[in-house]
């Protein structure tokens, strides 16, 4: 099994008919600590358009003869999901003494004006939460620039919490992989106008995109709901398990489940991981397999999970 | 779409032990398209130097002559790939290898090491190709997952002054997996047999996790069997064995062993 080494010299022959040319982009400048010179990188690094984006592109490609089927149609989303064409983060400054000798340490303030956290990195690599409304950072010194994420890292996953079908309970539903999006989701074969219904409990967040509908869990996950039509929910709102936010559009309606990732906060590559949900169903709690059929099913135990006790009380005692 | 052709062929490196070798191995890089920035070209052969010392106990032809194509506007990447794929427009990429032209394919980035590690991923898939060419199985079928990874290692690889080689930038990749093993979805045999179609299904749609997991097995067999035990691996794998039973044979404590082994690099990181 051994092979057969030969003892070679290796020679590299370069025809060239280049060189030159290229040059890398710088990103950011020094930055002084006044509110001018604060620079504003705005939402997730994967969005294009902000200078700040390198690649989304695959590292490399089909290596093959056979090509990949190629995907087209609108559901290009995720990205969209993640980016806001109006910032939600306003960020002010202040110091604790305001004596010109003593503005060595400054205080951020950070104003939240969606429903979800954010995490902001700092250019020392810091992170802060930052809730919704307004936030105060301490201890700020010397120039910095920032970047900031949706989603919040210090929440713990659990990857195995049981999510409603996105249909009408009793209703049979099919998921495929969603190939049109670069980040894991799943098309939910469903007819167009079938009513949508959330999967988890949490509140809907700000998007730009009206088809889309984003909601924020308790634990720091995220629910997309994309290609959605005549939605009855709104940035701001809390659904519970089971409500209805929308009907099926056409084109295909896809979801998908993720979280802002700790080890993955990179400036120049996707952020977030993105999981397959465990659905609830009559007979038990199954992972999602794609092309099996589900019977859509809800109970109070799920529907109830996420109630503060007060709530569930309430709740099942207005059921009975 | 027509691209400028070769003007001249310069040799670039001779390794030391070339000169008392009446054995060379050449390589020729026929580069066209864009011009390459400058600071490419130490890095370019070292890497190319090392991938080519990895290949050539496996039975590489003392020649090899491989065409490296550039581009830095997408649109003329497309219309040339398009000749050899028509679905191209659909489809992400920063590199491609034409089998039959013996072309690969570069996009350049505004990140110009991620596009130089791209030309050595791409070359690796040309030189794996040469070594496994009339094996008993189709390499694309039985190891690909092996053949992504070890040209993402060379993607990756970074050959110091005293010749010696680190891994750099891998971070994301390595994360990536931790991130996998952290939602319990890393499965080691799924990665070890599985085909083409699936492994690019999987990374078109799963933010290139494929790659990332590939990169990280090969990883992992670099630094548990070395240079001459991969090529061993490869060498059974030319001799009729599949990746998965190959692994299982070599590696010390067969997959299991790997798997663990994988999951405590990707949890250092």
């Amino acid at each position: 099994m051994n092979c057969n080494y030969l003892n070679r010299g290796i020679i590299l022959s370069l025809a060239l008919t280049f060189f030159a040319n290229a040059s890398i982009n710088a990103q950011n400048v020094h930055l002084g600590m006044t509110k001018d010179s604060l620079v504003m990188v705005f939402g997730n690094p994967s969005a294009a358009g902000e200078g700040t984006a390198k690649s989304d592109e695959t590292v490399a490609a089909a290596d093959d003869d056979s090509p990949l089927p190629a995907y087209y149609g609108k559901s290009h989303n995720l990205n969209s999901l993640l980016t806001l064409q109006l910032s939600p983060i306003e960020m002010s400054y202040d110091y604790r003494d305001n004596t010109l000798e003593n503005r060595t340490e400054a205080i951020l303030i950070c104003k939240n004006s969606d429903y979800c956290d954010y995490t902001i990195k700092m250019s020392n690599n810091s992170l802060y939460r930052v809730h919704e409304g307004e936030n105060i950072i301490e201890g700020v010194k010397g120039a910095f620039r920032y970047r900031y994420y949706r989603g919040n890292t210090v929440g713990r996953i659990d990857v195995k919490y049981p999510y409603v079908m996105p249909v009408a309970p009793g209703t049979k539903v099919r998921f495929i992989n969603e190939q049109r999006e670069y980040h894991r989701s799943f098309v939910v074969l469903a007819d167009t106008g079938e009513s949508l219904h959330a999967m988890r409990a949490g509140r809907v967040c700000l998007t730009d995109d009206e088809r889309c509908i984003l909601v924020y869990h308790k634990d720091g996950s995220f629910a997309a709901y994309m290609n959605v039509e005549d939605r009855c929910v709104y940035p701001g709102d809390s659904v519970e398990p089971g409500d209805p936010i929308g009907k099926c559009g056409a084109g295909k309606m896809s979801i998908s489940l993720f979280y802002l990732d700790k080890n993955k906060i990179n400036d120049n590559a996707w952020s977030y991981t993105h999981f397959t949900p465990y659905f609830r169903t009559a007979e038990a709690d199954v992972k999602l397999e794609t092309d099996v059929e589900y019977v859509s099913y809800i109970d109070d135990d799920i529907i109830t999970k996420e109630m503060s006790r007060l709530r569930k009380k309430i709740y099942l005692h207005g059921t009975k | 779409m027509k691209l400028g052709t070769i003007s001249f062929a310069l040799i670039l490196a001779l390794s030391a032990s070339a000169a008392f070798s009446l054995n060379a191995q050449i390589l020729n890089v026929n580069a066209s398209g864009e011009k390459l920035p400058d600071i490419w070209s130490k890095r370019f052969n070292q890497t190319l130097i090392k991938e080519v010392e990895f290949y050539g106990p496996l039975g590489l032809a003392d020649t090899v002559s491989v065409n490296l194509v550039v581009f830095k506007d997408r649109d003329k990447a497309n219309a040339y790939l398009s000749q050899y794929d028509p679905m191209i427009y659909g489809r992400r990429y920063s590199g491609m290898f034409i089998h039959d032209t013996r072309t690969a394919v570069i996009l350049v980035s505004n990140d110009l090491n991620k596009s130089l590690g791209t030309v050595f991923h791409e070359i690796s898939h040309f030189l794996y190709h040469s070594v496994l060419s009339g094996s008993k199985y189709p390499s694309s079928y039985s190891s690909y997952c092996l053949n992504e990874g070890i040209a993402e290692y060379f993607s990756y690889m970074r050959v110091k002054n005293d010749g010696k080689t680190v891994q750099q930038d891998d971070s994301y990749a390595l994360n990536s997996v931790k991130s996998l093993i952290e939602i319990d979805e890393f499965n080691l045999d799924e990665y070890l047999s599985m085909g083409q179609s699936r492994f690019n299904d999987k990374s078109s749609s799963d933010t290139n996790i494929s790659y990332h997991v590939s990169y990280v097995i090969v990883l992992t067999l670099f630094n548990k069997l070395g240079d001459d035990g991969m090529r061993n691996l490869l060498s059974m794998i030319k001799n009729g064995y599949s990746f998965s039973s190959a692994v299982d044979t070599l590696y010390p404590g067969g997959k299991q062993s790997l798997d663990q082994d994988i999951r405590a690099i990707a949890s250092v990181k």
